[in-house]
C-alpha cells in the first residue's frame, strides 16, 4: 500500500474514532473535534514524510495544517475571551 | 531512532486523547430512563418509576444515617463525654450537607425531603444548644461544689439562676425536639426505615430534661439561692410589663433597688438567658427601667433577672416570645433582556420585617438572596437563564420568632439574548479582548510559519532548478563553498549545468546529497517542476525509457538498499553509491553534449 493511501486511511480511522467517542459520550463539540483531528492529521504528516523526498500532496497537508495552527490560535483566543467575560 | 521517539509521542498522544475522550463517556448510555423521564414527546411511566428509585436508592443511606445520628449523639451528651460529642456533632453536620448537596445534584423537590431537610436542620440546631447547655450545667455542678466549699452565698446564687436559666433552655429544647418528630419518624417509616433510635433518643433526651431538673431542685432546696436573694439589708424587685410578647413588640422590664442609708445607687445589670443584655442606671429613688424590642429572640420561654453589684440578686421572671405569622409579598416579576427584578415585602401582621434575609428560588432552586430595608421591602435584579421558569421567594425565620413564608409563584418566559451588533461591537470595545485575539493570532502565524520552514536535521532543501546561469541560490552557494574541493580535476567548462551541482564530489560523500544533486540535475534535464517531492523509485520511473535510465535506477537500487537498510553504511557500500552516481552523472553529462 502506497504511502498517501496508509495516510489517508489512518487519519479515516482516527477521525471516525473521534466521532464514535462523541457520540457516545453524547458531547458534539466542533471545536473538540477539530483540536483532535488536527493532532491527527500533524501525528500522521510527521511520520509519513520523508528526509530526502517530500510529495506534493504533503506539501499542501502541510500548508492545511499550517491554516489548522492558525484556527487553534482563535479557537484559543476565544476560549480565553469567553473566561474572561465571565 | 528518531522515527521510533516519534511513534513513541504519537502513541502516547493518541491514547492521551482517548484517555480524555473516555472520560467523558462515563455513562456512554444513547438511552437511559432518566432522559426518558423528561422527554417532551412521551412519558415512559416505567421509567419515572425508576428515576424515583435511582434517587431513593441515593438517599435513603443519608437519611438512615440521620435519623439514627441524634440517638447516638444524645446518648454521648447524656454519658457527658463531650470529646466524642464534638467528634459527633461535626459528623452529624457533615452529613446534613451531605444530603443538602445530594438533594440539590439530583434535584429534587419532592416535599417529603424538604420537609426533612427542614426539620433535621433544627434538630442539627437543637443538639448543638443541648450539648452546649448540658456542658456548661457541668461546669455549674463543679463550681456549685467549689463555692460551696469556700461558702461563698453570692457566687452559688449566680450559680442557682444561671441554672435556672440553662434548666427552661434544656426544657425548650426537648419541646422543639419533640415538634420534629412527627416530621422525622414519618419520613424514615415512608421509605421503610428502623425508627426505633429516633424514638429511643427522645426519651434519653427527657432523661437529660429531668437529671437537669432534679439537680436544679436539690440545687435551690439546699439554700443555694432563692428569689428572694441578697442582702438582707438590699431589696432589689424587677417585674415585667407584658409576659407575653411577639415580633417587634417590645420587652420591658421594670425595677426597683432599695439600699440602706438612701442614696443613689449604682447601674443595675440585667440577664436576659443568663446573658447580660445591659446595664441600666437607677433613678435617685432607685427605680431602674429597661426595654428591649423583639426581633431575634428564638420563639419560646426566655428568663431575666437583674443583679445589682454583682451580689444582690432579683427574683427570676419568665416571658413568652410567642411565634408569629409572616406574610411574604413578591410583586409580578419583571423581565428583561436575561435579568430579572424581583421586588415585594416582608411584614407581620402588625409591623414589617426589616433586615431580614429573603430567597429568590426559581424553579426551586436558590438563584438570589436579597436583604430586606428598615421598612420590610426588597428588591434585586438576578441574571436568569433563558427559558420558562417557576419563580417565588421564601422567607425561613431561621433566627426569628416568625413563622416560615413562601410567597406566591409566578412563571416566567426569559428571552433568548439576541446577538445584536452592539453586543459585539461592545465586546470587541474592551481592549484586553482585541490584544488577546490579535496576540494569539500573531503567536499562531508564528508557529504556522515555522512549521512550513521546518527542516529535518540532514535533509537538503529544496531549491527551484531554473536559476539565472551560474547563479546558483545563495544557500547553495554557501554550501558548496563549505564542501571539501575534489581531488579529481575537472574542466568546469565542459557541462556547466551539471558540473555545477556536481562541484565538490569526493569519496564518502553523504548519499543524501548524491541523490539530491542527481534528482536535481535529471529534473533539470526533464524540466520537472518539483524535484524534491521525487523518491528514489520515483526518479528511476521517471527516466524511463530514457538513454540514462540504467545508470539513475541502478543509483537508486544502490541508494535504497543501503540509505534504508536500516545499518550504518560501510565504506564499500559508499564506493558502490558513488560509482552509480557518477555514471549516472556521466550519462546525462553525455546527453546534454
Amino acid at each position: 500500500m502506497m504511502k498517501k493511501h496508509l495516510a489517508i486511511s489512518t487519519l479515516a480511522a482516527w477521525v471516525i474514532l473521534v466521532t464514535g467517542f462523541m457520540i457516545l459520550a453524547r458531547t458534539m463539540d466542533l471545536e473538540i473535534f477539530f483540536v483532535l483531528w488536527l493532532i491527527g492529521i500533524l501525528i500522521i504528516v510527521e511520520l509519513v514524510s520523508d528526509q530526502m523526498a517530500t510529495p506534493r500532496y504533503l506539501g499542501v497537508l502541510k500548508l492545511v495544517i499550517a491554516s489548522g495552527v492558525i484556527l487553534f490560535g482563535v479557537i484559543v483566543a476565544r476560549k480565553i475571551m469567553e473566561i474572561l467575560a465571565q | 531512532m528518531r522515527r521510533l521517539s516519534v511513534v513513541l509521542v504519537s502513541a502516547a498522544l493518541i491514547v492521551s486523547c482517548l484517555f480524555l475522550i473516555a472520560m467523558q463517556s462515563a455513562s456512554p448510555l444513547l438511552y437511559s430512563p432518566r432522559i426518558d423521564a423528561i422527554a417532551d414527546d412521551h412519558v415512559n411511566a416505567g421509567a419515572l418509576t425508576r428515576v424515583t428509585g435511582d434517587r431513593a436508592e441515593r438517599v435513603l443511606p443519608l437519611v438512615s444515617d440521620l435519623l439514627n445520628s441524634p440517638g447516638s449523639l444524645i446518648l454521648t451528651i447524656k454519658a457527658n463525654d463531650y470529646e466524642n460529642v464534638a467528634r459527633e456533632l461535626e459528623e452529624y453536620r457533615q452529613l446534613s450537607r451531605n444530603l443538602d448537596s445530594l438533594v440539590i445534584n439530583l434535584d429534587m423537590t419532592e416535599s417529603e425531603i424538604a420537609e426533612f431537610r427542614k426539620a433535621n436542620t433544627e434538630n442539627l440546631h437543637i443538639l448543638t444548644e443541648l450539648s452546649n447547655g448540658t456542658e456548661r450545667w457541668e461546669e455549674l455542678k463543679t463550681l456549685e461544689i467549689r463555692y460551696r466549699e469556700g461558702g461563698d452565698s453570692q457566687m452559688l446564687t449566680s450559680i442557682t439562676y444561671e441554672g435556672e436559666s440553662l434548666q427552661r433552655k434544656i426544657q425548650d429544647l426537648y419541646r422543639d425536639y419533640l415538634d420534629q418528630e412527627d416530621v422525622m419518624v414519618k419520613t424514615g417509616e415512608k421509605f421503610n426505615l428502623d425508627t426505633s433510635s429516633y424514638i429511643e433518643s427522645e426519651r434519653e433526651f427527657r432523661e437529660i430534661v429531668h437529671q437537669v431538673e432534679t439537680g436544679q431542685e436539690e440545687r435551690v432546696s439546699t439554700g443555694a439561692g432563692g428569689a428572694s436573694t441578697g442582702d438582707d439589708q438590699y431589696q432589689l424587685t424587677i417585674d415585667l410589663l407584658d409576659r407575653e410578647v411577639s415580633y417587634a413588640e417590645r420587652m420591658q422590664v421594670d425595677g426597683l433597688i432599695r439600699i440602706p442609708g438612701g442614696g443613689k445607687p449604682e447601674d443595675v445589670d440585667i440577664f436576659i438567658d443568663s446573658q447580660k443584655a445591659a446595664s441600666v442606671p437607677t433613678g435617685v429613688n432607685g427605680s431602674f427601667s429597661f426595654a428591649q424590642v423583639v426581633e431575634h429572640e428564638r420563639a419560646g420561654t426566655h428568663t431575666v433577672f437583674a443583679v445589682y453589684s454583682g451580689s444582690v440578686f432579683s427574683e427570676i421572671m419568665t416571658f413568652v416570645v410567642e411565634t408569629e405569622d409572616a406574610l411574604l409579598i413578591l410583586k409580578p416579576p419583571e423581565v428583561t433582556e436575561s435579568h430579572v427584578v424581583f421586588s415585594g415585602a416582608l411584614r407581620t401582621d402588625t409591623a414589617a420585617v426589616g433586615n431580614a434575609p429573603v430567597e429568590i428560588l426559581s424553579d426551586g432552586k436558590r438563584a438570589s438572596t436579597v436583604t430586606t430595608d428598615s421598612g420590610g421591602n426588597f428588591r434585586v435584579s438576578e441574571k436568569i437563564p433563558p427559558g420558562d421558569h417557576t419563580v417565588k421567594a421564601l422567607f425561613q425565620a431561621d433566627s426569628y420568632p416568625l413563622s416560615p413564608s413562601e410567597s406566591a409563584e409566578y412563571k416566567i418566559t426569559v428571552p433568548e439574548p439576541a446577538p445584536s451588533i452592539e453586543r459585539e461591537s461592545g465586546f470587541f470595545a474592551n481592549p484586553l479582548h482585541i490584544g488577546v485575539l490579535i496576540a494569539s493570532i500573531c503567536v499562531s502565524c508564528i508557529a504556522a510559519f515555522f512549521y512550513l520552514r521546518r527542516r529535518r536535521p540532514g535533509s537538503i532543501p529544496v531549491s527551484p532548478i531554473f536559476h539565472l546561469p551560474g547563479n546558483g541560490l545563495p544557500e547553495e552557494r554557501e554550501k558548496r563553498e563549505r564542501m571539501p574541493i575534489s581531488p579529481l580535476p575537472r574542466e568546469q567548462d565542459e557541462i556547466p549545468g551539471i558540473l555545477d551541482v556536481q562541484a565538490g564530489l569526493e569519496p564518502g560523500m553523504d548519499p543524501g546529497y548524491l541523490f539530491s544533486t542527481l534528482r536535481k540535475a535529471v529534473s533539470r534535464h526533464l524540466s520537472f517542476l518539483h524535484p524534491g517531492s521525487l523518491t528514489p523509485r520515483e526518479l528511476c520511473s521517471l527516466c524511463k525509457n530514457l538513454p540514462f535510465s540504467t545508470a539513475v535506477c541502478r543509483f537508486a537500487r544502490d541508494y535504497e538498499q543501503n540509505v534504508y537498510g536500516g545499518q550504518e553504511i560501510s565504506g564499500d557500500n559508499r564506493e558502490t553509491i558513488l560509482a552509480a552516481y557518477s555514471s549516472a552523472m556521466e550519462s546525462l553529462e553525455g546527453i546534454d553534449h
